[in-house]
């Protein structure tokens, strides 16, 4: 319950992944995924130390999202429509089934709505305001109801970017925020490595590379 | 003669009386299969569950509404659950978990966090592998997804809060919930959930009618402003409702075709209406006598003994009909003339069957003493009524022009008698043998209850399509939890869980519902707590606070223990306290609901090792109670066969005596395997048909035997008018779609007709086919 909640930013951040093909450029294509490095900054109220995270991720449209830290502490995270998985150090800490988090199924409404070029669901839950061109383009998305359970936790998502997302800031309803910045990202036409497949399959082996 | 009648008026004024104040005061009917268990047998805390159970089970409606976008579906269901909700007939209706119903879930939980581990979390814990909790909460704190804040990190550091709630025990695995509302798509169509808990005796036909109407009605609502819509409905209401509708569609039914049928004969016959009403007053009063007997000493009627001891005190009708017959018959003379002439075959008749009645109190089961009683007592009745009234209300000349009837009667007779006959008699006696014999081969006995009752195909079509979409799995399976106090109960539930996870891995059961699930026990609730001090806070809570650049204690504040008294009745787990059945200086009992059980004997003996639990499968043991009732009954047909014997053998010697019993021995031991080449399995209603059978068998010989030769044709109408009348009354059970009625029917016309067609065997003289 408490812990669907967790997903939604993950949807917003990763929709916003999607963002340039979808509102300036051709989407991504079934067989193609999209893969880059980022950096995070998130800082808590109350918290004096900011907390940063850095490391790489791949985003298989249809599939899922591996998103991988490699500092602080080596941590994967796999959202799949099958549900959440954590792995730290090689063992899995969590799992949650689809079913269990249902902002799983909605996430994966809006990520391959925007990578598919498809925005209701994003417009159902925000509104959605664009200035810029493709070139360098600034999105930002505002909750249409400060009620909603989940939505209304957010006060504002900016997102920049050009060719692809260049930044996303996250401002949240209790005072947080986080920016998740992206580096050297690229559609691929290579398929998955054997590793990632079979993360996304939602196996119980756990893939040591 | 005349006085005695008079008393027996008296008598019958009486009991009349009686059974008006008994009904004025109303009549408890016992439907509770469980009182017709063998006293010594009878655990009254299990009989007590199994109607809590049954109550739980039976109050609870699933609906699942489909429409074609999911806006429209729910739409839709959110309209059928306001009218639902409107109606006044429903106790709760959840459509739409709100937001603040399941804060309200957190807000009860969270102040006790520190005793609610979720299991694989206390396991981590009591193996020393804290390390790997601590990593998780990293993973979340910088996750993608995280929405950790610092309050949250301070009052719950390592996120154990967030497990706990993820892994209570869900409703439905195939749903998902969307928005609040448990949803699911299947091809084009988004279907969402909505479970009603009705209000009002789920029991009652009447309240059963209003709740379907109303659903109905609330249905059609919705379909006409969404048109297209797809309900999908499962519930034991709504098969209680349909069994209950055809039961009495049927019953009314064939009791039409039943009364037209017995009407027509005797018009046929009599060309009078006087022998039917003379018969169904002999009946009434029978019944009449039975049910006061009943009311008074047991204090209500259970409906089972109604049905069949209507049904056994049915037989009246032979005597009433040889009385009735004797009008035809040459020098007939006056009703008290007639009486004299079958007084002799009637009584030795009601004496036997009598015998047969009383013989089913051997039997320790109270179901069979009831229903002996009752019989016993209607069958008393009506043969006093037969033999003190129907002379005085009878027609007082005899009827002069039978000759063709009787000649028609006398038929069978002559067959038997006949030279000519001769080789078709022995292919009629040949063809039943072998068929018997081939019968004996294809005999199976079913005491499953489950196979007794018809459900409607409808409903289970939509049931099943409802359980595949919503993995919801049904089972009336439960256990009984008793302990000294609360707290004990929950431990020993807590026990119980481990072994019922390791049935549902094994798929042994796939899913179980207690209240320690929700609310662990207290002793519990201070392991976890020591767990997280010594394992988790001691070890690992500085550094990682420092990694995090949080400085300061955690907020634990003390709250005590969680109780189950804490869940309210608006709380979204609010049902889990139907779980208990009471708490109190007697002790506490508890229930563990269980869910699509598929191997019940591995479960049974895996949980029955822990003290203070029962297993219960309320189906299973209706099943057995079947089975021994199926046992007890043929026994007693044995018995009071043997009891019988006696009174014949006073009255005709040994030989003639055994010679008497052939045609029911022929009927009770050939009926079984010639129904069975229909396909009828052996149940325990073939047994209840067969002690009919067996007595019907016995009136048929006697009434044979005690003919003189002139009277054989008057003695044989009486036969056919019984024989035809109990077959277009009991006969037409055959057709019933409720197995136990239908298995009833034809092992009684089988029987039936057996005993008719060998009945002139019982005669000393022209019994064997020479």
């Amino acid at each position: 319950m408490t812990r669907s909640f967790f997903t939604v930013i993950a949807a917003l951040a990763f929709t916003s992944a999607g963002f340039a093909q979808v509102a300036f450029g051709p989407a991504i294509t079934a067989t193609q995924n999209l893969h880059g490095r980022f950096r995070q900054e998130r800082h808590l109220k109350g918290i004096t130390a900011t907390l940063t995270s850095s490391g790489t991720f791949v985003l298989a449209p249809g599939k899922g999202l591996i998103w991988r830290i490699e500092e602080p502490i080596q941590t994967i995270t796999v959202i799949t429509p099958a549900g959440i998985r954590q792995i730290v150090n090689g063992s899995e800490v969590q799992r949650i089934e689809a079913s269990r988090a249902p902002v799983i199924t909605h996430f994966y409404d809006m990520l391959n709505g925007a990578l598919t070029g498809d925005w209701s669901a994003m417009h159902h839950d925000f509104a959605v305001k664009t200035t810029g061109d493709r070139r360098a383009w600034r999105t930002t998305l505002t909750p249409l109801r400060a009620t909603d359970p989940i939505v209304g936790m957010l006060s504002s998502v900016v997102i920049v970017g050009g060719s692809m997302v260049d930044s996303v800031d996250i401002t949240r309803a209790n005072g947080d925020s986080e920016r998740l910045t992206f580096l050297d990202q690229a559609i691929s036409d290579v398929p998955l490595s054997v590793g990632d497949t079979l993360l996304l399959s939602n196996n119980e082996i756990i893939p040591t590379d | 003669m005349k006085i005695a009648a008079l008393a027996w008026v008296v008598v019958v004024a009486s009991l009349s009386v009686v059974l008006v104040f008994q009904l004025r005061r109303g009549v408890t009917m016992q439907t509770d299969m469980t009182a017709l268990i063998p006293m010594e047998d009878r655990d009254f805390a299990i009989s007590r569950a199994k109607e809590r159970v049954a109550e739980i089970l039976t109050e609870r409606v699933f609906l699942l509404v489909g429409a074609d976008d999911r806006a429209r579906a729910r739409g839709a269901g959110a309209q059928l659950a306001k009218t639902l909700a409107d109606s006044g007939l429903t106790r709760s209706v959840t459509y739409r978990v709100s937001s603040d119903s399941l804060k309200s879930l957190v807000k009860m939980y969270f102040p006790y966090r520190f005793g609610l581990l979720a299991d694989i979390d206390r396991e981590r814990l009591q193996n020393d592998q804290g390390a790997q909790i601590v990593n998780r909460a990293i993973a979340i704190v910088y996750g993608p997804s995280s929405i950790v804040d610092a309050n949250m990190l301070r009052h719950d550091p390592f996120l154990l809060m967030p497990e706990f709630l993820n892994h209570l025990p869900m409703p439905s695995l195939g749903l998902t919930p969307d928005d609040g509302v448990l949803s699911t798509r299947e091809a084009s169509l988004t279907w969402v959930l909505l479970v009603v808990q009705v209000r009002g005796d789920v029991y009652s036909g009447a309240f059963q009618k209003r709740f379907i109407s109303a659903l109905d009605a609330a249905i059609r609502q919705a379909s006409a402003e969404t048109p297209g819509l797809q309900v999908l409905r499962a519930g034991a209401i709504f098969y209680a409702y349909a069994g209950a509708e055809s039961a009495t569609r049927e019953a009314s039914r064939l009791g039409v075709v039943s009364l037209i049928g017995s009407i027509a004969l005797i018009l046929i016959v009599f060309r009078a209406l006087r022998p039917l009403w003379l018969t169904l007053l002999a009946i009434s009063i029978g019944v009449l006598c039975a049910f006061a007997a009943s009311l008074t000493i047991f204090g209500g009627v259970h409906a089972v003994v109604l049905l069949f001891g209507i049904g056994l005190n049915g037989i009246a009708i032979d005597y009433c009909l040889q009385y009735i017959a004797a009008r035809f018959g040459p020098n007939a003379g006056a009703p008290d003339d007639r009486l004299h002439q079958v007084l002799p075959g009637i009584t030795i008749g009601a004496a036997t069957t009598l015998i047969g009645y009383v013989t089913l109190m051997l039997a320790p089961f109270p179901g069979l003493l009831q229903l002996a009683i009752f019989s016993a007592v209607g069958l008393v009745g009506s043969f006093i009524t037969i033999v003190l009234w129907l002379p005085f209300l009878d027609s007082p000349e005899p009827l002069a022009r039978g000759t063709r009837i009787l000649a028609m009667a006398n038929s069978l007779w002559l067959f038997w008698e006949g030279a000519r006959w001769r080789s078709l008699r022995w292919s009629v006696i040949v063809a039943i043998g072998i068929a018997t014999m081939v019968g004996v081969g294809k005999l199976r006995i079913d005491d499953d209850i489950r196979h007794q009752q018809a459900l409607a195909a409808n409903l289970s079509a939509q049931e099943l399509h409802l359980r595949r979409l919503t993995g919801v799995s049904g089972g009336t399976q439960f256990i009984l939890v008793r302990s000294s106090n609360r707290d004990a109960a929950l431990q020993t539930e807590e026990a119980l869980r481990v072994r019922l996870s390791d049935a549902q891995r094994t798929g042994a059961l796939q899913g179980f519902e207690s209240l320690a699930q929700f609310v662990p026990s207290i002793a519990r609730q201070r392991d976890n707590r020591e767990l997280v001090t010594n394992k988790l806070m001691r070890p690992y809570l500085a550094s990682y606070y420092q990694r995090l650049g949080m400085s300061g204690d955690v907020a634990t504040g003390d709250a005590g223990y969680l109780t189950p008294d804490a869940i309210g009745n608006d709380s979204p787990i609010a049902f889990v306290r139907n779980l208990s059945l009471g708490s109190g200086a007697g002790g506490t009992t508890d229930l563990v609901l269980l869910m699509g059980v598929s191997q019940p004997k591995t479960i049974e003996r895996s949980v029955s090792q822990i003290p203070g639990v029962t297993f219960v499968d309320p189906t299973a043991d209706i099943t057995r109670l079947l089975a021994s009732y199926r046992r007890r009954a043929i026994i007693l047909i044995a018995v009071s066969s043997l009891l019988m014997l006696p009174v014949l053998v006073l009255r005709y010697g040994l030989s003639d005596g055994i010679r008497v019993m052939l045609p029911p021995a022929i009927a009770v031991l050939a009926a079984p395997p010639l129904v069975a080449l229909m396909g009828v399995s052996f149940t325990f209603f073939s047994a209840v048909a067969l002690v009919l059978v067996l007595s019907i068998g016995f009136d048929y010989g006697v009434f044979c035997r005690e003919a003189i030769p002139a009277r054989r044709p008057v003695t044989m109408l009486g036969i056919w008018l019984a024989m035809v009348t109990t077959l277009s009354s009991f006969g037409l059970l055959a057709f019933s779609n409720t197995s136990a009625v239908h298995t009833f029917g034809s092992t009684l016309v089988v029987g039936t007709m057996l005993a008719f067609v060998f009945s002139p065997f019982a005669s000393a003289s022209h019994g064997t086919p020479e």
